[in-house]
């Protein structure tokens, strides 16, 4: 079989690989990556050999935002990537729910494995996303750590996170439930992700509720209780060459009760299509 | 004087000599004439490279094998296994076409009915992500 990248990288690829990393979470604006990454680019775990890729391009994206003002179609810049050094694993990935990721592997088998997982958590409703929001703090991304255990069966893929606030910054904590399956249809890769995210009322209030000082007539005081978010997502890849990927994927949120009442949003869904092509070194 | 004792040798020797160079362009003008035999017969598979998303995932592909000559020929073409894929019989051209899902890179190649290779061409079967290979290790710190 030819090998169209060598088994052992070299120096001076591993520290490309690094900087690139470096740079894509200084673009992301959210941290934190997951089983999307598993389903549709192959297992990420022990039997790695230290070393990486980098991915980026363009993509362009469509999405019902449930804020008002927020921007519905955009162009920008994909960056993210993988690189594993023994156990620790650096993953980030705009395709994911959770999008940068720093973790340990702590067991891999065929069957199934254990990460230990730190990363930034979802800093959600900022004035970046509309100028709506420019009276409402900012809320700021936190630190959060856990475990991740993902089984695999085939095609199939199960994943389960509980992750907590080691910051203190809401002292809250999540825990997520998703499935994911692949199918090879010719050379395209399709797969389809089905979840469940459930956050603390602490978690879910420092997002979506609304403080005594930051309220306004038009965003009144509010407080938010637990909540469930279901979330589902289909995707198709193609790989155009060794190193240029065409990625699409479709993307529904059902968000519980108590983000819909929420004054920071207009609606009860969150909907994003989006098409990318993707340069993998 | 002449020495009339070395001339005998002097022309065994000569006549040695013809006798190999006679032998020698035999050989020549057979392995030319070989050669240009090769030259005169072309072989093409296409495409020549197939791309999976992920290393050992296999790979579709539309196979196109075409082949000429100068002359008429019975030729068969092969793949991995040992029946032909396809043969043709006193003819100076043939196609095929196949579809195929590639397991690895995969070397066709094109005999005659004495299993004289003729011709050959690969096609490479290439990634995007590495797979990865797990052991069970269960460690932590």
């Amino acid at each position: 079989m030819t090998i169209t990248r060598p088994s052992g990288k070299s120096v001076g690829m591993n520290a490309s690989v690094l900087l690139g990393l470096a740079v894509a979470l200084l673009c992301s604006s959210n941290a934190l990556a997951d089983v999307a990454r598993d389903v549709r680019d192959g297992r990420q775990d022990l039997g790695t050999p230290d070393g990486g890729f980098i991915e980026f391009g363009p993509r362009l994206s469509y999405s019902s935002i449930p804020i008002e003002g927020a921007d519905s179609g955009s162009v920008d810049f994909h960056v993210g990537g993988y690189y594993r050094f023994k156990r620790f694993f650096l993953d980030v990935s705009q395709n994911s729910h959770n999008r940068v990721q720093l973790g340990y592997n702590a067991y891999s088998s065929p069957l199934w494995s254990i990460d230990v997982l730190g990363a930034s958590s979802e800093g959600g409703i900022d004035n970046r996303i509309s100028d709506e929001l420019a009276d409402i703090d900012d809320r700021r991304p936190g630190l959060i750590m856990g475990l991740r255990g993902t089984i695999y069966s085939g095609p199939l893929i199960a994943q389960f996170e509980a992750l907590a606030d080691v910051e203190g910054l809401h002292d809250g904590f999540m825990m997520t439930g998703s499935i994911a399956r692949n199918w090879l249809v010719r050379n395209w890769n399709a797969h389809a992700i089905i979840g469940a995210r459930y956050y603390s009322a602490g978690y879910t209030d420092y997002i979506f509720g609304v403080d005594e000082d930051e309220a306004s007539d038009r965003f009144p005081a509010y407080t938010a209780g637990a909540s469930i978010t279901y979330v589902t997502e289909i995707g198709m890849s193609y790989p155009l060459s060794e190193y240029l990927v065409l990625s699409n994927t479709l993307r529904y949120w059902a968000l519980s009760d108590s983000i819909k009442r929420s004054p920071l949003l207009t609606d009860d869904d969150y909907t994003e299509i989006a098409t990318a092509l993707v340069f993998v070194f | 004087m002449i020495n009339t004792q070395s001339q005998p040798r002097f022309i065994a020797g000569r006549w040695y000599v013809v006798v190999l160079c006679f032998i020698a362009s035999i050989s020549f003008s057979g392995a030319q004439a070989q050669s240009d035999d090769e030259q005169d017969l072309a072989f093409v598979v296409k495409p020549q490279r197939c791309v999976t998303l992920r290393e050992g995932q296999p790979c579709y592909v539309k196979l196109s094998l075409s082949w000429n000559s100068v002359r008429p020929m019975s030729l068969c073409v092969f793949g991995t296994g040992e029946k032909p894929l396809n043969c043709w019989t006193n003819v100076s051209e043939g196609e095929f076409f196949a579809t195929r899902y590639l397991v690895e890179t995969t070397r066709y190649t094109l005999k005659d009915e004495e299993g004289v290779e003729w011709g050959e061409s690969t096609v490479v079967v290439a990634w995007v992500y590495k797979s990865r290979r797990t052991r069970k290790r269960w460690r932590l710190f």
